[in-house]
C-alpha cells in the first residue's frame, strides 16, 4: 500500500526560495513542512521531525545537499527517507543508491511544485 | 489558488522584486571590492551570491534575470583557486551585472505575470509598437487582434512615411513591411534609413508572392525574416518575439581580433553599449585558448595582421567542424578591400570608415539572423 506524503523536511539558505515555497507546499499543497536554513539546523531538527521525505537544495553553503543526505542516512531512523533535490546543477542518477527521488530543476515553478513532489513521489511505489 | 492565497503570493513576489536593486547593487560592490583585491574566498562569496540570485530570480519569475545570472554563474565555474581573472575577463563580468540591472528595470511586471498568470506574453513598462506597412486590412486587423493589449500596433499609410520614421525609437519591436507593395529602389532606401538612424529596428517583410523579385525587395530592405501570406499568426507573434528578444536583450558575445589594441578598444565599447559581451585577442595565433574560454556567437577579425590575415584565420577555424557555424565580420581599411573579398556563407565584411551605427546594424543583422537559426532549430 502506498505510503501517504506529509511531512516534508526541506532544507534551503535562500530565505526567499523558502518563503515562496512555504506557500506552495503548505498553503497550497497541504503538506506539513520543516523549514531549515542549513545542513546543521537539518541534522538537528530531522530526528525530531520525522519527515517521509526530505526536500535539498544541493548548493549551500558549509555542508551542501550532497553532503547533508550522507549525514543524515547515518542516523539509523532516517535511513530510508527518500530524498528530492532542488538544484540546477546535477544529474540524478549518480545519487540513485543515496536513495534520491529525482531532481526538481532551478528555477522551478512554485505553483507546480507540488505536483512535481508528488509525481516523484508516486513513481518510487510504482 | 483562491484570492487570499493569491494576494499573499502577489506580496511576496512585489516584495522580492522591491529587493532586486539592493541584490544586483551588492554584487556589484563584491566584483568592485574583488577588482581592487584579488581574493579566492571574496570569489566564491560573489560566485554563490550570483548563483543564489539565479535560482530566486528565476523562481519569482525573472526570467532574463536569472538567465542572465546563470551565464554569469556558468562563466565563473570555470575558475578556480588556482586562477586569477583577465582583464577581458573583468570586463565581461562587469557587462554581466551591468545587464543585470538593466533587466530588472526593462520587463520586471511583464515576466513577474508571465510565471504567475500564465497569460500572454506582455511588453515592457514603456508600451512597445509594432509598425505595419501593409494596405491589406484583413492581416492587419487580424494581428492587432492577436497581439497583446500591451503592445501598440502604429498603421503606415504609405511608403512616405517609413522616411519619416522615428525608427530610433527603441520602443519599436519590429516593423513589418508588405513588400509587394514596394519597388525595388524603395526597398533599397528603407535599409538606407535604418542604417542612417543605427538600425535598432528589426524588418520583418512579408508578402503574398514569393518569385525572386519579391524576396530580393526583402533582402534590399534589410528583413531579417521573410513570411509568405497568408499568416501563421501564432508563429509569426512568436517570431517576433524571439526578434525582440535578441534585440533588446541577448547577451551576444563577440570576440574582436586585431593586432591593434586601441582600434579592438574601440570595437569593443561600440558594441558594448549596445549591450553586447566582448573579449579582444591581439594575437590570432591564440584564437582556439580563448574560443575555448569565451564562446563567442560572432567572430569580429582585422583582416591585415602580422601573423597571419583575417581570411586564413576564418579558413583555420573552419577546419574545426564546432566552430564552423560562428559568423565572422572582417574588418578592412580600404573600401576597396571589401568590394572583392570572398566571402563565405555567414561571412560579412565592414570597412573602418564606415559609421559607427552602420557597423551596429551590420552586426545586429548577425545576431538576428543567429538567434533565428537557433529557433528554427529547436523548433526542428
Amino acid at each position: 500500500m502506498k505510503k501517504e506524503l506529509k511531512k516534508i523536511l526541506y532544507t534551503e539558505d535562500e530565505e526567499d526560495i523558502r518563503a515562496i515555497v512555504q506557500i506552495a507546499l503548505v498553503d497550497l499543497g497541504g503538506f506539513i513542512v520543516k523549514f531549515c536554513h542549513n545542513g546543521q539546523q537539518a541534522l538537528q531538527e530531522a530526528k525530531k521531525f520525522s519527515p517521509d521525505l526530505f526536500l535539498l537544495d544541493l548548493m549551500m553553503p558549509g555542508v551542501d545537499g550532497f553532503n547533508l543526505l550522507k549525514k543524515l542516512r547515518q542516523i539509523d531512523s532516517l535511513k530510508e527517507v527518500p530524498a528530492i533535490f532542488i538544484t540546477a546543477k546535477v544529474q540524478v542518477n549518480q545519487y540513485k543508491n543515496l536513495g534520491v527521488l529525482g531532481v526538481i530543476n532551478k528555477p522551478f515553478n512554485p505553483t507546480l511544485l507540488t505536483d512535481d513532489i508528488k509525481k516523484l513521489w508516486d513513481e518510487q511505489n510504482e | 489558488m483562491n484570492n487570499s492565497l493569491r494576494n499573499k503570493f502577489e506580496a511576496l513576489c512585489d516584495s522580492y522584486g522591491q529587493k532586486l536593486p539592493e541584490k544586483i547593487k551588492s554584487i556589484r560592490s563584491q566584483f568592485e571590492n574583488l577588482s581592487s583585491n584579488w581574493d579566492f574566498t571574496l570569489f566564491e562569496d560573489l560566485r554563490r551570491a550570483i548563483h543564489s540570485l539565479s535560482g530566486s530570480s528565476g523562481v519569482y519569475g525573472y526570467e532574463k534575470l536569472a538567465d542572465i545570472c546563470r551565464k554569469l554563474d556558468d562563466y565563473l565555474n570555470k575558475y578556480d583557486a588556482t586562477m586569477t581573472l583577465s582583464p577581458a575577463a573583468m570586463s565581461t563580468i562587469q557587462t554581466y551585472i551591468n545587464q543585470m540591472s538593466e533587466v530588472i528595470s526593462y520587463k520586471t511586471q511583464a515576466d513577474h505575470m508571465e510565471k504567475f498568470n500564465a497569460a500572454n506574453k506582455t511588453c515592457s513598462d514603456n508600451n512597445k509598437q509594432i509598425w505595419v506597412l501593409d494596405s491589406d486590412t484583413v492581416f492587419t486587423t487580424e494581428l492587432k487582434d492577436k497581439l497583446n493589449e500591451n503592445i501598440e500596433v502604429i498603421f503606415l499609410h504609405d511608403f512616405s512615411s517609413i522616411s519619416k520614421l522615428a525608427i530610433k525609437k527603441l520602443n519599436i519591436m519590429a516593423l513589418i513591411i508588405n513588400v509587394d507593395e514596394l519597388s525595388l529602389d524603395q526597398a533599397s532606401e528603407i535599409d538606407s534609413v535604418r542604417l542612417d538612424v543605427g538600425a535598432a529596428v528589426p524588418i520583418v517583410c512579408i508578402a503574398n508572392n514569393i518569385d525572386f523579385e519579391t524576396r530580393l525587395k526583402a533582402v534590399r530592405a534589410g528583413a531579417c525574416v521573410f513570411l509568405q501570406k497568408p499568416i501563421d499568426y501564432s508563429e509569426f507573434i512568436r517570431i517576433i518575439y524571439k526578434i525582440d528578444e535578441i534585440t533588446v536583450n541577448d547577451s551576444y558575445r563577440v570576440l574582436i581580433i586585431d593586432n591593434s589594441i586601441s582600434t579592438a578598444e574601440y570595437y569593443a565599447l561600440l558594441l558594448q553599449e549596445s549591450n553586447m559581451i566582448t573579449s579582444i585577442l591581439t594575437n590570432p595565433l591564440e584564437l582556439f585558448e580563448f574560443l575555448a574560454e569565451f564562446q563567442p556567437d560572432l567572430l569580429l577579425i582585422e583582416l591585415k595582421m602580422k601573423e597571419c590575415n583575417g581570411l586564413e584565420v576564418a579558413a583555420v577555424l573552419h577546419q574545426e567542424p564546432r566552430y564552423m557555424g560562428i559568423p565572422i565580420i572582417f574588418m578592412c581599411t580600404r573600401k576597396a578591400d571589401a568590394k572583392y573579398l570572398p566571402l563565405s556563407m555567414g561571412e560579412d565584411v565592414i570597412t573602418k570608415s564606415m559609421l559607427p551605427q552602420h557597423i551596429l546594424a551590420t552586426i545586429r543583422s548577425h545576431a538576428q539572423r543567429t538567434g533565428l537559426a537557433k529557433l528554427s532549430a529547436s523548433q526542428d
